[in-house]
């Protein structure tokens, strides 16, 4: 009689790869051959809550470097730690591809700048919190120049105060040229300093990216960032919370920014004192821009608005939230649902309720262009998915 | 439309439509290097019962389009049809699964391990053990020293 004991063990493996963390771990106590099966796919993500458990199991554990090698991402987002037990953590496993590290950890240069020279095969590092400096990123960039995903918030701090303040410092990330996801927000001036200071000299050289996302920057990291960028492959961008910086001044940034980087279909600016001037550079710069989010920048009108949408062919979501654009002045929306394209508040000038537009969808802007006939009918579920909406979160 | 002559572990010979059976890509190829002819396929791992009940599913998807993405196949629920088609006795399930790891009927196999994923989901290993007729052939010693290595994925 067949029973699922005695199916080959690459017949297991095909039953347990789909199964959650919970279920594999119970299978690996099934028999030999579910232990067998199931361990690669067990030890391919540690997501881990409790450091000190790990270190136990790594001690305990009498074929620790054969399930290294299963090991791609530890994930310590939700782990409190000491910088003794990260670097313990990292060292058993070289081969790591992707690392995640978030607040509530007290991560400092100490243990930081070492991870890359244990896993030099790092293709995406996350670290939210802690306080690292410069030293860290010349590690990384020493090491790591796999390095294909890098997520920085609210952890770095400058170091000018202890050192001389020198244009020749030397770039830290130069030879991480396959960087294709870059995202830096919420540090404060002395972080936007110290990133300044290490990478600025850096961004030319990472030519294979797709995806930047920089929110709460310093006015000067975003001008020199901006006037020096040259990113062949660029498509996807967040740019928003721009501290400091006029608002004819950032029209004129993004302006140059935008005419050197055509193939952007996603935009995001909420929040950067944004007119109509830039959304008329927009639609001449981006023919191919899909998503937009302007949310938060009040100067915009309907007008401008009304404009953009019949002059940009491919925008299926175009994110007006707090934008003080009236629903009244698009009455032809009234013809289908706009439950979830308008949010009731009262209105600044007359301090009478009022609908305005919150996030157009693709409905809502072919309504508006008037085209119900072309190529968009068939395609009625892509809309911006969430995940999609969420790029520069890592997980 | 050509047919192709089937044979059974068990001696029982089953005709079908050459594209149905070339659902199996172990069948394919072998018409592939012999080219046409008129002796029947031995198929010495698959019983008749099993081997109908392959050809049933082979025949109710012989026009599915080639799924050659496996993240897509492996992500995509298990239809109605085949929900009820392995609606079966553990043995069966487990000829067929066997059968189309044999045969190289990937989406068929899919199916399969889907089924019996599903089956396994929320439960303790005992229960796995139980449900499935599998013997614990690990030493107290082994199981105590997987649960210690392993502690770190114990659900919380």
């Amino acid at each position: 009689m067949t029973v699922l004991g005695i199916l080959p063990i690459e017949v297991i493996t095909l039953i347990v790869r789909d199964v959650s963390r919970r279920d594999l771990y119970q299978c690996a106590l099934v028999n030999q051959s579910f232990h067998t099966a199931t361990t690669p796919f067990l030890w391919q993500t540690l997501r881990i809550h409790d450091a000190t458990t790990l270190l136990r199991c790594f001690s305990v554990h009498t074929r620790l470097a054969m399930v290294a090698t299963h090991v791609r991402t530890i994930d310590l987002q939700h782990c409190h730690m000491t910088n003794d037990q990260l670097l313990s953590i990292v060292a058993c496993i070289p081969q790591l591809k992707r690392l995640f590290l978030s607040s509530g950890t007290s991560i400092n240069d100490s243990s930081f700048r070492l991870i890359p020279s244990h896993c030099p095969q790092l293709e995406s590092l996350s670290l939210a919190g802690g306080s690292i400096t410069r030293h860290s990123l010349e590690a990384l960039g020493q090491h790591c120049h796999g390095l294909r995903h890098l997520h920085l918030r609210s952890c770095l701090i400058s170091t000018s105060a202890t050192m001389a303040f020198s244009s020749s410092v030397p770039a830290a990330l130069a030879q991480c040229t396959k960087l294709e996801k870059l995202a830096l927000g919420d540090f404060d001036s002395g972080g936007w300093l110290a990133l300044e200071e290490v990478m600025a000299a850096d961004v030319s050289c990472f030519v294979a990216l797709t995806h930047v996302a920089l929110w709460r920057g310093s006015a000067n990291f975003i001008h020199r960032l901006l006037t020096t960028a040259q990113w062949p492959r660029l498509t996807h961008v967040r740019l928003d919370h721009v501290h400091g910086l006029r608002h004819h001044h950032m029209n004129q940034l993004l302006a140059r920014f935008l005419q050197t980087h055509p193939h952007i279909t996603w935009l995001e600016l909420s929040n950067s004192q944004l007119t109509d001037e830039v959304l008329e550079t927009i639609m001449e710069a981006l023919p191919t821009l899909v998503y937009l989010d302007v949310s938060h920048n009040r100067a915009i009108t309907q007008a401008g608005v009304r404009r953009f949408l019949l002059q940009c062919p491919l925008l299926t979501t175009f994110d007006l939230t707090s934008c003080d654009v009236p629903l009244a002045t698009f009455p032809e929306l009234m013809a289908i649902n706009i439950t979830t394209l308008c949010t009731r508040r009262t209105s600044s000038a007359n301090r009478r309720p009022m609908l305005y537009l919150t996030k157009l969808n693709k409905t809502a802007i072919k309504t508006i262009r008037r085209d119900d006939d072309d190529v968009c009918q068939h395609d009625n579920d892509d809309d911006a998915k969430d995940s999609d909406i969420r790029w520069w979160v890592t997980d | 439309m050509s047919n192709v002559r089937l044979l059974s572990s068990d001696n029982e010979e089953f005709v079908v439509q050459k594209e149905v059976a070339e659902r199996s890509v172990l069948i394919k190829n072998m018409l592939e290097d012999v080219g046409e002819t008129d002796s029947a396929i031995p198929l010495p791992n698959v019983t008749a019962k099993v081997l109908k009940k392959v050809i049933e599913w082979c025949d109710h998807h012989s026009s599915d389009p080639v799924t050659t993405d496996e993240t897509e196949r492996r992500t995509t629920d298990i239809d109605e049809w085949d929900q009820k088609f392995m609606e079966v006795d553990q043995e069966t399930l487990f000829d067929i699964i066997l059968a189309a790891n044999y045969l190289d009927i990937k989406p068929l196999l899919d199916v399969g391990c889907k089924t019996v994923a599903n089956m396994i989901k929320g439960k303790t290993a005992e229960e796995i053990r139980k449900i499935f007729n599998i013997v614990n052939d690990f030493t107290p010693e082994e199981e105590a020293q997987i649960r210690k290595e392993n502690e770190w994925a114990e659900d919380r």
